[in-house]
């Protein structure tokens, strides 16, 4: 007998439940094949700009980061897609309104010019082009030292997604870009600031025992004028001169 | 005809996890005191261990699509998902209670019998990591206890990390074996 059977049952409840509604996905997934979300997807990419609708993002958020492992999990060396060159650990996973599930990852530089750690996000389901070309990208990294060096402790990079591409000299801009990187431990907030008070505040992710530092990232649309990232303390101070961002970001 | 689940290794239990609800509530029971017995340990509370624990076996249900068996037992896998909900509670100052949302689960009723069944399990890890063989033993508590990197732990016990991941997983095992019953 075990000692909460209560607890027993309610699991046992919830992983019925869960079959149930996986049948009901799959059968939902048959009429989207058919044709029925078509017109749902056209009618967001017209009038839906840059983020997806406010359904789509509490629906992402209510099934959390899917195919993403847990953190602390390592991907040993030479497995996972692409195969990793080292033993990589995923130290924060997640969800943003247009790329899905991200899933960030760190691992020891081996074999490039700059010493330290790499960060890596990969974006697990990356969503296709307006025109239905799939992304071939799904993630993006850098590798050096854990800080900037006018910022210790404090690195920052963008993926844009899709990525950028240009087709016959049309300029596909991304729908979204995830601001990532690492704040030192006793960041509380991450914040990024813009021209017409624009300000998006979130708490760092939590690394696995024994990581150094917390994580981030963060969803922007591009086209946003003059952007900056920082990091606060615990008394609301910045941490840091800040970090400007990047085009698309930055590009107006 | 009724599944023996005693007889299911925990990797197919996971497996098939996804389809028959009976092979998650017989993974639960398998490693329910384990679960509770490392918060137990740290927290020393039965009834925030219970919560905890709760919390930990409805993130794991969750994370099943996910799970790839890799060079980690299944319990390793799920003693991590516990170090990070016990790290989450802890930053949050509060139990956390997310996974258990999204599953629709109630709150759980700790009753007194449930607490003392609990604070009978106080002590007993400790018992069995200590009769363990010298190689488990170190292994399991330089992994689950000190909660230290397998790269680490090879270095200082000089062997290389494949061995370390064996003692650990047979550590673990032996250790599940003995808690079946209670003591």
């Amino acid at each position: 007998m075990t000692l909460i059977p209560e607890l027993e049952a309610q699991l046992e409840d919830a992983a019925a439940r869960r079959r149930r509604r996986a049948r009901r996905r799959a059968v939902a997934s048959l009429a989207t094949a058919a044709g029925a979300a078509v017109l749902v997807s056209s009618l967001l990419l017209v009038g839906g700009g840059d983020e997806r609708g406010r359904g789509d993002r509490q629906a992402a958020q209510e099934r959390g980061p899917e195919g993403a492992l847990p953190v602390g999990t390592v991907i040993p060396k030479g497995e996972g897609t692409p195969p990793r060159e080292a033993d990589s650990t995923v130290v924060a996973t997640g969800t943003t309104p247009f790329a899905g599930a991200w899933q960030l990852e760190t691992s020891r530089n081996v074999g490039g010019p700059t010493p330290g750690r790499c960060l890596w996000i990969s974006v697990l389901d990356p969503p296709a082009y307006e025109d239905g070309t799939p992304d071939p990208s799904g993630g993006s990294g850098f590798c050096g030292e854990l800080g900037f060096r006018k910022t210790p402790g404090f690195t920052r990079a963008q993926k844009n997604v899709p990525t950028l591409r240009k087709v016959r000299g049309r300029l596909f801009l991304p729908k979204e870009v995830l601001v990532y990187g690492r704040v030192p431990e006793r960041a509380r907030r991450v914040v990024v600031t813009g021209k017409g008070g624009l300000r998006i505040d979130v708490e760092p992710h939590e690394g696995p025992k024994g990581m150094r530092g917390d994580f981030f990232v963060i969803p922007v649309r591009p086209r946003l004028g003059q952007a900056r990232i920082n990091w606060l303390d615990a008394d609301g101070r910045p941490g840091s001169r800040g970090i400007a961002l990047q085009p698309p970001v930055t590009s107006s | 005809m009724e599944t023996d689940w005693r007889r299911v290794s925990d990797d197919e239990l996971l497996r098939r996890a996804r389809r028959e609800p009976d092979a998650f509530a017989a993974f639960y029971s398998r490693h329910e005191r384990l679960v509770l017995g490392f918060f137990l340990g740290r927290v020393g509370d039965a009834e925030v261990a219970a919560d905890l624990a709760a919390e930990t076996f409805a993130a794991a249900l969750s994370a099943i699509p996910r799970f790839r068996r890799r060079r980690e037992p299944p319990t390793a896998w799920l003693l991590g998902i516990a170090r990070n909900i016990l790290a989450m509670s802890r930053r949050r100052g509060r139990v956390e209670a997310r996974a258990r949302r999204r599953l629709g689960m109630p709150r759980l009723a700790i009753t007194d019998e449930v607490v003392e069944r609990i604070e009978g399990l106080e002590g007993t890890a400790l018992e069995l990591l200590g009769g363990l063989p010298p190689g488990a033993r170190e292994a399991v508590k330089a992994r689950v206890v000190d909660e230290r990197a397998y790269p680490e732990i090879a270095r200082d016990l000089r062997c290389s990390e494949a061995v370390v991941r064996k003692r650990v997983s047979r550590g673990l095992k032996a250790m599940r074996d003995q808690m079946k019953e209670p003591k």
